[in-house]
């Protein structure tokens, strides 16, 4: 059997670490970060070459000098999933912000009749504030989100406390994510309420309107959402391989 | 001398490395061990994700250049990046002074050595 030569065993190497750091769907940013891993590699078989070392050795000798692709995995998913996160952090307030404002102008300032002329039940009402306090706390953790992951920056010797934000600042996103969709879900309970006991209000014309726009705001969200995800460490994965 | 010996110095070291002019990765890390006559020997892993913490905090830019047959990522120090190298070369002289002052064997211990 003819082994394997320099470019195969560092593209087997890159293969593996990509699938430990980049579980879910890899993009653009992974592309980068393996390239630029690639020539560092390259790099060191030309170097190890000329200084007269068996090319397939070097290769051999790059790659376990890289080190363990289980050790490096949580040390590279930890600096690449920063600028996704606050790119998430960013959209989630800016969407949060502008739906809330849309959403909130619409329905204070739409026609009232007869859109409010009937008392709606005590568990609708309860809903209806569930639904203001959600959406506040919503923005406030997707705020908290970016302050968690952007303010490290600025602590730079303290890779202990750059750690723990960004353990909160993920908390934070989630937190603010899972609230957002309480709700888009609590505001359609209302809607869906309204369209009952007000159906031929005036007001459906401006609520079609925002719905669009809310909704074309999705794949915006979508796109960080994504890369966060795909980052997301495999646990069910059992750790090994041939690095 | 391992990444773990070097906490909170890495970031500073790795900016001086960059002060003189661009470097890409590799380059970085063999410049740092020949400043330190091969005792900072940086694990390959160690390197990059630093390097991207510091681009990240605006304090060094990554371009790609075209380097022999292959994408080449180069890094360059910014302004920015600039003045947190003075002030943490001033915080280590003050360090070093401090600290040496305080291990310098005192004029009883001398006096008793003689």
């Amino acid at each position: 059997m003819t082994p394997a030569g320099p470019q195969e065993i560092i593209d087997s190497y890159l293969r593996h670490l990509r699938s430990r750091v980049w579980p879910g769907a890899a993009d653009r940013d992974s592309a980068d970060t393996l390239d630029e891993l690639r020539d560092h590699l390259l790099c060191e078989v030309e170097q190890q070459v000329n200084d007269g070392a068996e090319p397939h050795s070097a290769a051999r000798h790059a790659v376990l000098d890289f080190g363990p692709v289980d050790e490096l995995t949580g040390t590279l998913q930890r600096e690449l999933i920063r600028p996704h996160l606050r790119r998430l952090g960013n959209v989630l307030l800016i969407l949060g912000l502008g739906a809330g404002a849309s959403w909130t102008g619409v329905l204070m300032a739409g026609p009232p009749e007869p859109w409010t002329e009937r008392t709606e039940p005590g568990p609708i009402v309860f809903f209806d504030y569930g639904g203001e306090i959600a959406a506040t706390v919503t923005l406030v953790a997707a705020a908290l989100g970016i302050l968690l992951v952007t303010a490290p920056g600025q602590f730079l010797i303290r890779p202990q406390l750059r750690a723990y934000c960004q353990r909160w600042s993920v908390r934070a996103c989630a937190t603010s994510l899972l609230l957002g969709v309480a709700t888009a879900a609590q505001l359609a309970g209302y809607l869906a309420v309204r369209a009952v006991i007000a159906p031929t209000s005036l007001a459906w014309t401006s609520i079609a309107v925002t719905g669009l726009l809310t909704a074309a705001t999705v794949p915006i969200l979508a796109k960080p959402l994504r890369a966060v995800l795909a980052m997301r460490p495999d646990t069910h994965r059992a750790p090994g391989g041939a690095y | 001398m391992r990444a773990e010996a070097l906490k909170g110095h890495l970031d500073a070291l790795l900016l001086a490395v960059l002060e003189p002019g661009p470097a890409h990765g590799f380059a970085v890390m063999g410049e740092l061990r020949r400043r330190t006559g091969g005792t900072v020997d940086l694990e390959s892993g160690t390197l990059y994700p630093a390097l991207r913490r510091l681009e990240e905090a605006g304090l060094i830019t990554g371009t790609w250049t075209t380097g022999p047959g292959r994408r080449r990522r180069e890094y360059q120090l910014t302004e920015r990046g600039q003045r947190a190298l003075n002030e943490e070369r001033g915080v280590w002289r003050d360090f070093v002074a401090t600290i040496g002052a305080a291990l310098a064997p005192s004029a009883t211990a001398q006096d008793a050595q003689a």
